[in-house]
């Protein structure tokens, strides 16, 4: 109890600061601090939220202009003030933010962008994980219903009506051409009826990917990371005369989706 | 309760306690702060310095290319690890996710030296524990030395690594504060073990915004509170001219200013070879200009620490 009586004044001065800089005292009292002060504190934390959004959703932030986006990141701070004391890891409820807002009115796929943007993000700072080769075994020595895959914990699987990938693209794609033949294809897919469709996140190496997946490969990839068996997620898209396992398994290991096989005993 | 003595030295910290004893010229180590536009640059230059430095936080991925960069720098230069949110003044605890973080990268690349500012960084707002997004000052009490000397410890002892510990520049003071910041690092250090990173800079930023402006004084009051053998590294940096009236920020983002050079000096003449940094981190100049700036400090380094370097070291601990 002494402990806590003698701690007390600084957590007064310090909460004081704090509440002054976060605009949190409604009154507008500054506490006897200088004016001058405290907006340098203010301007250097929106400076700094700013410059992190801007790393962490680089395409929201190149579709939106300066002045909308500095309105959202002051109330993104208010909403969502950080909690990591890492710059580089807040922004994971930026795009349930981003849906409530009055922009996403008139631009409903920008919090589908923004969840895009901040799991290339996480990819990007991601475990390094490769395929564990001797996994491979469990494959031939095991039935599907028994075969179990872990996915590279880069690799996720969002859903989208909005074709975020094209956006992605047109903003980010090293070639220039490609980036205009994107913006086109995502212009013309506004302009059209919106298909709900699987995006997949991966990182070969070190540079984050995105791709739209087919419906058959959305349905069957997002079962295997859900935990169901191999069996179980052939099963889903049995119907699908184009689905080939062997072509999807050739290209999982060449783009470094699979952690490893593992051997199911339920 | 001090854990000065449960705290291992790793091969670099040896290496580096011996040469800072020694204050021969030639045992200067010279770096710069390492940032994202010279990855490149680091990689396929030279090595004209002696080893650089990072921001902690900007490595706390699990993996990824930035880390990996790291990791092979790290097999050229001795890397120091510089944290900037860890807020060691503050009176909320240091969240056990952050300093697990920061234990795993200190794993990975096992620096030789660690640092953290004298702020605070933690506290609530309508409850919920939040980041200040800054290093906000703290005041210069008993109260929050005992509680500062509580967390140093608590990392010392987590991290196994001694910290060390910079001033830093501030934007409002407290009416609470009775001790000068001289005088508190000074007793953290006495009672934790931590050493000072002694910022030039920030002394020279906060002598302009709240002391009249006079550096050279403010710079020498300031070291010589300091025990000589408490200081571990010093910082240098350059910040933008504001116009008359108005505070002086610490923005990293201009070469080092003849006043901060003059106050190098001093405190090269008072400590001796110190392990010396130049940070610049707003509008970054090109590679060799920054290895310029370390290379000016090397050379200033020399010319103080030659065959006079015992002369003025006398004459400034008599002033």
């Amino acid at each position: 109890m002494n402990d806590l009586l003698e701690h007390k004044p600084q957590r007064t001065e310090q909460q004081r600061l704090l509440a002054v800089i976060w605009n949190d005292d409604l009154s507008g009292n500054l506490h006897g601090f200088s004016v001058q002060g405290i907006n340098i504190y203010r301007r250097n934390l929106l400076a700094n939220a700013q410059r992190a959004l801007g790393i962490t959703f680089p395409t929201v932030f190149k579709l939106l202009d300066s002045d909308v986006s500095a309105d959202l990141v002051k109330q993104f701070l208010q909403a969502s003030p950080p909690d990591q004391g890492d710059w580089g890891q807040w922004g994971d409820k930026f795009a349930d933010f981003m849906a409530t807002t009055d922009i996403s009115d008139d631009y409903p796929f920008l919090a589908d962008c923004s969840a895009l943007d901040w799991h290339v993000h996480c990819a990007l700072h991601g475990a390094d994980q490769t395929l564990d080769q001797s996994s491979l075994q469990i494959l031939g020595n095991c039935e599907p219903e028994q075969v179990v895959i872990i996915f590279n914990q880069n690799v996720k699987l969002l859903s989208s009506r909005y074709p975020v990938v094209d956006i992605f693209d047109g903003h980010h794609h090293d070639d220039k051409q490609r980036r205009q033949v994107a913006l086109n294809n995502a212009n013309q897919a506004l302009s059209s009826a919106l298909v709900d469709h699987h995006i997949m996140i991966y990182r070969p190496e070190f540079q984050p990917r995105v791709i739209k997946l087919t419906s058959s490969e959305g349905q069957f990839t997002q079962s295997l990371i859900s935990g169901n068996s191999l069996a179980e997620s052939l099963d889903l898209v049995s119907n699908d005369a184009e689905f080939s396992f062997q072509h999807w398994l050739l290209n999982a290991i060449e783009h470094n989706l699979i952690h490893y096989f593992k051997e199911s005993y339920s | 309760m001090s854990v000065k003595n449960l705290l291992h030295s790793s091969k670099h910290s040896s290496k580096h306690s011996s040469k800072h004893s020694s204050k021969h010229s030639e045992d200067i180590l010279v770096g710069v702060g390492l940032r994202h536009p010279h990855f490149t640059d680091i990689l396929t230059s030279a090595k004209e310095i002696d080893f650089v430095e990072v921001h902690s936080e900007n490595f706390f991925g699990q993996g990824g290319a930035a880390l990996s960069v790291l990791q092979q720098v790290r097999e050229t230069y001795p890397v120091s690890l510089h944290s900037t949110s860890m807020g060691l003044g503050s009176f909320a605890d240091i969240p056990a996710h952050y300093l697990a973080r920061l234990k795993r990268l200190t794993q990975t690349i096992d620096p030789f030296l660690m640092s953290e500012h004298a702020c605070f960084t933690w506290g609530h707002l309508q409850g919920q524990l939040m980041h200040s997004g800054d290093l906000l000052p703290i005041a210069h009490t008993h109260n929050n030395l005992k509680r500062m000397c509580e967390q140093v410890d608590r990392v010392q002892t987590y991290l196994g690594r001694e910290l060390i510990i910079e001033n830093v520049s501030a934007y409002v003071q407290f009416d609470e504060s009775y001790l000068s910041e001289a005088e508190f690092l000074t007793a953290l250090c006495q009672q934790t073990g931590a050493k000072i990173l002694l910022d030039i800079n920030n002394i020279a930023v906060n002598s302009l915004n709240f002391e009249g402006g006079d550096i050279e004084k403010s710079v020498v009051d300031y070291i010589n509170v300091l025990p000589i053998d408490s200081v571990a590294q010093i910082h240098l940096a350059g910040c933008s001219d504001v116009p008359h009236g108005q505070l002086v920020v610490d923005d990293h983002a201009c070469p080092v200013s003849d006043d901060v050079w003059q106050g190098y000096r001093q405190a090269l003449t008072r400590f001796g070879a110190v392990p010396t940094l130049v940070e610049w981190d707003s509008d970054l100049p090109a590679w060799s200009t920054l290895i310029g700036e370390a290379q000016k400090a090397r050379d200033i380094a020399n010319a103080v620490l030659g065959v006079n370097a015992r002369a003025s070291v006398m004459e400034i601990n008599h002033e």
